[in-house]
């Protein structure tokens, strides 16, 4: 009797002295899960901007001055876009310092702006279509300059960006990309090979370029990279900034 | 030869009353936070402690803040001597499942005192079977494929990149930093 209680003593002196460790392991043990903090945003912080809303005022003058306003009184003053995107700063010849801003498809002084070159634009009223250029003045070169119309984004369809996502093979025949690391590093993907009748040519990609933001995210882990990778069929726009010849350009993609 | 015994009993029913008290989720925790710094995330909302094993259910595992997987049902087994991870049902990210088969059934990690140099690795899935091992000495991890029909049909990119042995089976071989 004396031996079993003994033994008993001993398992129960066993589990205390575990409990002990255990209770001592808790102290110095997390007591909470690590929280993961979720990714950064790599959507475009910026957009190209419809000035249609924005601009509706200018239709309601325009209505008023409709029947009095010859072409030959606006002036141009500035251009932004090219074709049927952007926008034009004109002017009345009788105050040519007070500008307005006008949106290809609205009116100004009754007359539709339709199209942008580079160096005119179109305007439309009653069935005929009105040219407007710039005059040949002081001013002209300084606002080429100062307003130059850019490079219209491409575009690429969503099914193929879909396609690209589903069948990562199709991107490696067409393309090689490989890690390019300073002081260990990663500090963007260069072009090794490219298939000159490709998608990726055709958005302007080349040879030798090292990609290194995509979406304002720098491209410096893989994890960048996959964060666009399977954020892809969400975006609406791409934006690749490459280094070429020492010299960042930029790429904008807009995804129909 | 008695007293022996009664040793061996006392320190065996130490033993297991050391793992049965364990903090197992507050040790979890601290594994997680040594994971992450070798950039191996494990986020878990639901993780249960089942005395002589850590059940952990909708475990994410994410490497380099890739999410990479998620594991339906983990269950870590231990007795020192004996070790065992199960991972039940993973489904792997959309990025990763363009180059391995999305489902894998069981993955099955053992790790016991009769091969303390080793860490066996086993599973099967869609993938096909899975067999392998991680060498502690040489921190290498090795991994034999028996790629079912699917992977074959499917992911023959994929399998191209694997490396033959001389018997011809397909593995995948990495040292770890």
């Amino acid at each position: 009797m004396n031996k079993l209680s003994n033994k008993i003593t001993i398992f129960l002196l066993i589990l205390i002295i575990t409990k002990g460790v255990s209770f001592g392991l808790l102290w110095f043990l997390p007591k909470k899960p690590m929280t993961i903090h979720s990714s950064q945003n790599h959507y475009v912080k910026y957009r190209r901007v419809d000035f249609s809303g924005m601009l509706e005022y200018e239709k309601s003058s325009s209505t008023i001055a409709t029947q009095t306003t010859n072409i030959t009184e606006i002036i141009l003053k500035g251009l932004y876009g090219k074709d049927d995107k952007g926008f034009v700063i004109v002017a009345m010849r009788s105050n040519p310092n007070k500008t307005s801003i006008v949106a290809v498809g609205e009116d100004f002084m009754g007359y539709t702006l339709k199209t942008i070159f580079i160096n005119k634009v179109v305007f439309y009223k009653d069935g005929s279509e009105y040219i407007l250029q710039f005059e040949k003045s002081k001013d002209f070169s300084t606002m080429v300059t100062q307003q130059p119309a850019p490079m219209a984004p491409k575009t690429i369809s969503r099914e193929k960006i879909k396609y690209f996502s589903t069948n990562p093979n199709e991107i490696w025949k067409n393309i090689s990309i490989q890690e390019v690391k300073e002081d260990g590093m990663i500090k963007g993907f260069r072009v090794n090979k490219i298939n000159k009748e490709s998608i990726f040519s055709q958005l302007g990609l080349i040879k030798g370029d090292l990609i290194i933001k995509a979406n304002n995210v720098r491209l410096s882990s893989y994890r960048d990279v996959f964060n666009i990778y399977e954020n892809m069929d969400k975006l609406d726009t791409i934006q690749i900034v490459v280094l070429r010849n020492d010299t960042e350009v930029e790429l904008v993609y807009e995804i129909n | 030869m008695k007293k022996l015994v009664w040793f061996f009993i006392y320190i065996t029913f130490f033993i297991l009353s050391l793992i049965y008290f364990a903090p197992k989720e507050n040790i979890f925790y601290f594994a997680q936070k040594q994971l992450y710094r070798q950039g191996i995330a494990i986020s878990t909302e639901v993780c249960n402690d089942g005395g002589f094993n850590l059940d952990i259910k909708d475990a994410d595992i994410l490497y380099s803040s890739i999410k990479f997987a998620t594991i339906k049902d983990l269950d870590i087994f231990t007795l020192l001597i004996y070790n065992k991870i199960d991972a039940q049902n993973i489904s792997l990210s959309p990025s990763v499942k363009n180059f391995i088969p999305a489902n894998i059934r069981q993955l099955t990690i053992t790790y016991h005192i009769f091969n303390p140099l080793k860490i066996t690795i086993e599973g099967f899935g869609r993938i096909g079977k899975i067999d392998g091992y991680y060498s502690i000495l040489q921190n290498k991890v090795h991994i034999f494929l028996q790629p079912s029909n699917f992977m074959k049909k499917n992911y023959q990119t994929s399998l191209r990149r694997l490396k033959k042995d001389q018997q011809g089976r397909l593995y995948y071989e990495q040292t770890l930093k």
